[in-house]
């Protein structure tokens, strides 16, 4: 992206529809990362029928602000209360909850939040200027080449994500299955919808989602959820010289690990976060060890995450591959509106991504204005009882649900894909990898028809393809290295 | 004598409960196996090949076969190694904490209102699923209950008034 293309985006970014958008998800992704139990996933899909009536570009850029606004707001309950509202703040409450118990909450939270807001920057114009030529790269890859970048992309979504592999690998495919429902667009045969009216378009991503990440995502807040009493006065929030000069360089460092997991499909924030600890580890902080309240251990895994959160958008923006549960819901959004991520998206869409761009760095400066002055404020509304809550969230995600369509039928969809991701979580298996499927598997299949199709019914077009060869060669690998380790443990 | 007894039945039962425990181990990944049996059953109704080109069913052959192999795989993962009943996804049942109820309760909210919308309207619906969401939440006091209650009922009737399409069922059907 150059300077005109920057100055367009920001043009885009700034007027005021968008900006309030972006106002409104910062404030609505500290909100969800302040109060444990909905994260991000699981509010992106409770708003999705509210970007309905949106603008592609609105809709996208009040999205991503909740996604990378979560990251913001659960540091401040991390630190605080040693409650982290959003998974990777687990990592930040080793460090940050002890400088607040040693009354050092306010250099702590502004820590965090000026480390966020470099990482955020920086991921910002990395992304930027990196995915534009990968974009690029991509449409040249021939139809084999994305059979093979689709499968290793959900194989690594698979094998890194929590839990087991092997049933993530199976609802993977399940989804996939899902993801065929409807009528097939080659022949205009009616697959797998059992003579119901209601399939003949597709399963809706909006009752899925509902089902699987809002519905679900509740019931295990309330079956796990604990609250704090007690919320800590915090003064005001400014770090010393001495605690900028111990967290500048663990937030690069934690930039780095951040940007670059997070553009592997499967890496979540938590996995950059506990990366970029695992790294300070190694070197000796400046202030005090790691684990007693370093300033390094809270800034590295916050500039950690909140780079993951936002370079993660590289692999959807380039290939079409959804690493994480808030990109999927990213990617049904965009689909919704008839934009389909993946190669050719930049070069077809530039307006939307430059202001996407523009709209990341409008939205990080927001994030610090609200976080910094506002952190006592965010930690109080822990005061309010979950149970308060939870009624009000199922009765606007079932009126969101049924006036998608004004159809009875998605609320039965919710309710069964909500009882299913019960079962899963009951189970200890995440709902990620079939939403992945379900958005993948149609274009994998429309991908692999291609290649069959351009080949004659020749399948080894798939090992000569340099890049399919790769990909499969990669999975290969990775399984053989699995099954060992797993022989191994085994044996021992 | 009685001592004889014990001893002669005691591996007995314990050999039929762990026998049962691995059963009940492989629970999950047969169930999804059984998915993969239904997928593939499905897809058999789809031609997979059109001469050389694909036919509508042969992703979904594939994946049926793919679901029934790994869930095979897995149930039998999860009883040959009984350690792996502590990790996730062998039938672990570790989240079942103080609030067990909460999860039928909200089923049970999004299930009444599908079956009261359309009888009774939007809103109404509305009502009765926050009534048991609210329950299923934890509410105890009435008070509270009946002002959530009231509250969203409310909410509903606004919103659907504003946004929705007139089309939209709010009030009972008479």
């Amino acid at each position: 992206m150059d300077l005109g293309a920057w100055a367009q985006g920001f043009a885009v970014a700034l007027t005021g529809q968008n900006l309030l958008l972006c106002f409104t998800g910062a404030v609505l992704g500290t909100l969800v990362g302040v109060l444990p139990g909905i994260g991000p996933a699981a509010t992106l899909a409770l708003l999705l029928p509210l970007t309905f009536a949106l603008d592609p570009t609105g809709a996208i850029i009040m999205m991503a602000a909740i996604y990378y606004g979560a990251q913001y707001g659960g540091s401040t309950t991390s630190i605080l209360l040693n409650v982290p509202g959003e998974c990777s703040g687990v990592v930040t409450a080793l460090d940050g909850h002890k400088m607040a118990l040693a009354g050092r909450a306010g250099p702590a939270i502004a820590i965090a939040a000026l480390a966020s807001l470099f990482a955020g920057l920086a991921t910002a114009v990395m992304v930027a200027t990196v995915a534009a030529p990968l974009s690029t790269m991509t449409t040249a890859i021939a139809p084999a080449g994305l059979v093979g970048l689709i499968a290793l992309g959900l194989f690594a979504a698979a094998v890194i994500s929590p839990g087991p592999v092997l049933p993530a690998l199976a609802l993977i495919l399940i989804g996939a299955g899902l993801g065929l429902v409807g009528t097939d667009l080659a022949g205009g045969m009616p697959r797998f919808t059992f003579g119901i009216p209601e399939l003949r378009d597709g399963i809706g991503f909006v009752p899925l989602v509902m089902g699987l990440f809002g519905l679900a995502e509740l019931i295990r807040a309330l079956e796990t959820g604990g609250r704090p009493e007690r919320i800590r006065l915090v003064r005001w929030p400014w770090p010393t010289r001495a605690d900028l000069r111990a967290g500048w360089v663990p937030t690069l460092r934690g930039t780095a690990i951040g940007s670059v997991l997070g553009v592997i499909p499967g890496a979540t924030t938590l996995l950059a976060a506990l990366a970029a600890r695992g790294v300070e580890n190694g070197f000796r902080t400046k202030d005090q060890p790691l684990g007693s309240g370093a300033v390094a251990g809270v800034a590295a895994p916050e500039a950690a995450n909140n780079a993951a959160a936002q370079s993660a958008l590289v692999p959807l923006l380039t290939l079409g591959l959804p690493g994480s549960p808030v990109m999927a819901v990213l990617a049904g959004a965009l689909m919704i509106h008839a934009i389909v991520p993946g190669p050719g998206f930049i070069a077809q869409n530039p307006d939307l991504f430059t202001a996407l761009m523009a709209s990341l760095i409008v939205g990080n400066i927001i994030l610090v204005v609200l976080n910094l002055p506002l952190a006592g404020v965010w930690a109080s509304l822990l005061r309010i009882p979950f149970r308060r809550l939870v009624p009000m969230i199922i009765v606007i995600s079932l009126i969101g649900v049924h006036s998608v369509q004004n159809s009875l039928f998605d609320v039965w969809l919710m309710l069964g894909f909500g009882v299913f991701g019960w079962v899963l979580l009951r189970l200890g298996l995440e709902p990620t990898p079939l939403v992945l499927g379900f958005i993948l598997g149609p274009a994998f299949e429309e991908y692999l028809r291609r290649t069959l199709l351009f080949s004659r019914g020749d399948a080894t077009v798939l090992l000569t393809d340099p890049v399919s060869a790769v990909c499969l060669s990669l999975i290969a690998a990775a399984t053989v290295w699995k099954v060992g380790r797993l022989v191994g443990s085994v044996r021992s | 004598m009685t001592k004889k007894v014990k001893i002669s039945i005691w591996p007995e039962m314990m050999a039929k409960l762990n026998t049962a425990q691995a059963m009940l181990r492989a629970l999950p990944g047969l169930a999804i196996c059984a998915m993969g049996f239904g997928i593939s059953f499905a897809a058999q109704g789809q031609p997979a090949w059109f001469g050389n080109d694909v036919g509508p069913g042969l992703m979904a052959r594939l994946l049926g076969t793919g679901v029934m192999g790994l869930g095979a795989i897995w149930a039998a993962w999860c009883v040959l190694r009984p350690a792996a009943r502590q990790s996730a996804g062998c039938g672990d049942t570790s989240l079942a904490a103080a609030n067990w109820a909460s999860g039928p309760a909200l089923l049970g909210a999004v299930l009444v209102f599908a079956l009261c919308l359309p009888a009774l309207g939007l809103v109404i619906s509305a009502g009765m699923a926050a009534t048991l969401a609210a329950i299923g939440a934890g509410e105890r006091n009435p008070v509270a209950l009946t002002i959530t209650v009231v509250g969203l009922t409310a909410l509903t009737a606004g919103i659907g008034l504003v946004f929705l399409p007139p089309t939209a069922p709010l009030w009972p059907a008479i």
